[in-house]
């Protein structure tokens, strides 16, 4: 299974209800709501994708598990295409 | 050709201009130290031709009608190129001094109404900073004047009523560039700060177009869109910039100040209560 992990270098500060965070090699700033912020701050230690989806089930009995997922992938997305999440094993560029 | 090197506090534009009336005006409506500079150390170079003026420089050429229009284009040229070369925090902002002196700063994106909530200012009788760009500087918490002058958005109308005096006193004049229309008021006009003030930031506020004129929550995603966007984050991490802008929110909290169509008198009544 595959694992994913937080990049190493990076700012991060709570505004309002959200989470500003910096990639601090790139610069790059991501604001974090809802599922996305849940999502980034799940991932303290590294976790796979059904790690997180099974935290959001489990933390949302009432929701459907197929859209929790859903927004899971959504958000763990994000978080890679922003560069601040990347598999565990390679260094923070996506290297392995 | 005449050249004149421009000095915002250790940073430099130099222009060499065959227009000499025409340098004249930028020096004395951006106010800033100027010294002479010989043709070969140009950033700018501006020669009139048969049709109008041509602007050189890093941001290309630019071909500018003759008299007003040509004088404005310099001005923004001027700017645009101290806002690209600045190691400094340029944002992109207006700002006022409040009664207690601390500043108060509005982000918006272009046409958001920057300009006619800083015309609004100025009418008032308070110290006006900048309508587009400023020099921040987060580790100080304090704003400075960025070299740009006013310029209010006119259309097809007469210059608005506040600013006839600076019209007549030379102060004021009306140039086109790109097809918007704009009232120039020159720095040297009564109201505006000088480049060696710093002042303390007192509240910070993106602001935009809207049905109503209202300070509301908006998501921090919205609140800081305007924020960061055109800020010259070379030498200042953005969190730099994002931390000053939580301090100075208005409850701490993302917030945006609508503006309904005209009424900047109304969003100043609220800004000016932060």
């Amino acid at each position: 299974m595959t694992l994913y992990r937080r990049i190493q270098d990076t700012d991060e500060e709570t505004f309002g209800d959200d989470l500003v965070v910096m990639n601090a090699k790139t610069q790059a700033v991501v604001t974090l709501n809802g599922t996305a912020r849940v999502v980034w701050e799940s991932l303290a230690a590294p976790v796979t994708a059904d790690d997180l989806v099974a935290l959001f089930v489990a933390a949302f009995p009432e929701t459907d598990a197929a859209m929790l997922e859903r927004d899971v992938e959504a958000a763990l997305a994000t978080l890679i295409e922003a560069g601040l999440v990347v598999i565990d094993g390679g260094d923070d560029d996506g290297r392995r | 050709m005449t050249g004149r090197r421009f000095d915002w506090r250790g940073e430099a534009v130099a222009v060499v201009c065959d227009d000499a009336a025409m340098l004249a005006r930028a020096e004395a409506y951006l106010g800033l130290p100027t010294s002479a500079v010989a043709g070969e150390g140009a950033t700018i170079a501006v020669e009139t031709r048969r049709d109008g003026h041509q602007l050189r420089g890093p941001f290309g050429r630019l071909t500018m009608a003759g008299g007003a229009d040509g004088a404005y284009a310099l001005l923004e040229a001027i700017a645009h190129v101290f806002a690209t070369h600045t190691r400094r925090l340029v944002v992109h902002a207006g700002a006022f001094v409040g009664a207690d002196g601390g500043a108060v700063v509005y982000f918006g994106v272009p046409f958001a109404g920057k300009s006619g909530l800083t015309h609004a200012a100025w009418r008032r009788g308070l110290t006006v900073i900048g309508d587009d760009r400023l020099w921040l500087d987060t580790a100080a918490g304090t704003v400075r004047a960025f070299p740009k002058c006013l310029k209010i958005r006119m259309g097809d109308g007469p210059p608005p009523a506040g600013a006839r005096g600076a019209t007549a006193a030379g102060d004021a004049f009306v140039g086109a560039l790109r097809g918007d229309r704009r009232l120039v008021v020159s720095r040297r006009a009564g109201g505006f700060a000088g480049y060696d003030a710093a002042y303390p930031v007192r509240a910070m506020a993106p602001i935009a177009r809207g049905a109503e004129t209202a300070l509301v929550a908006a998501p921090s995603a919205e609140g800081l869109g305007p924020v960061l966007a055109g800020a010259t984050l070379a030498a200042t991490p953005p969190m730099a910039l994002i931390r000053l802008a939580k301090r100075h929110a208005p409850g701490g909290r993302p917030a945006l100040l609508r503006i309904a169509d005209g009424d900047f008198a109304g969003a100043l009544d609220i800004l000016t209560t932060l």
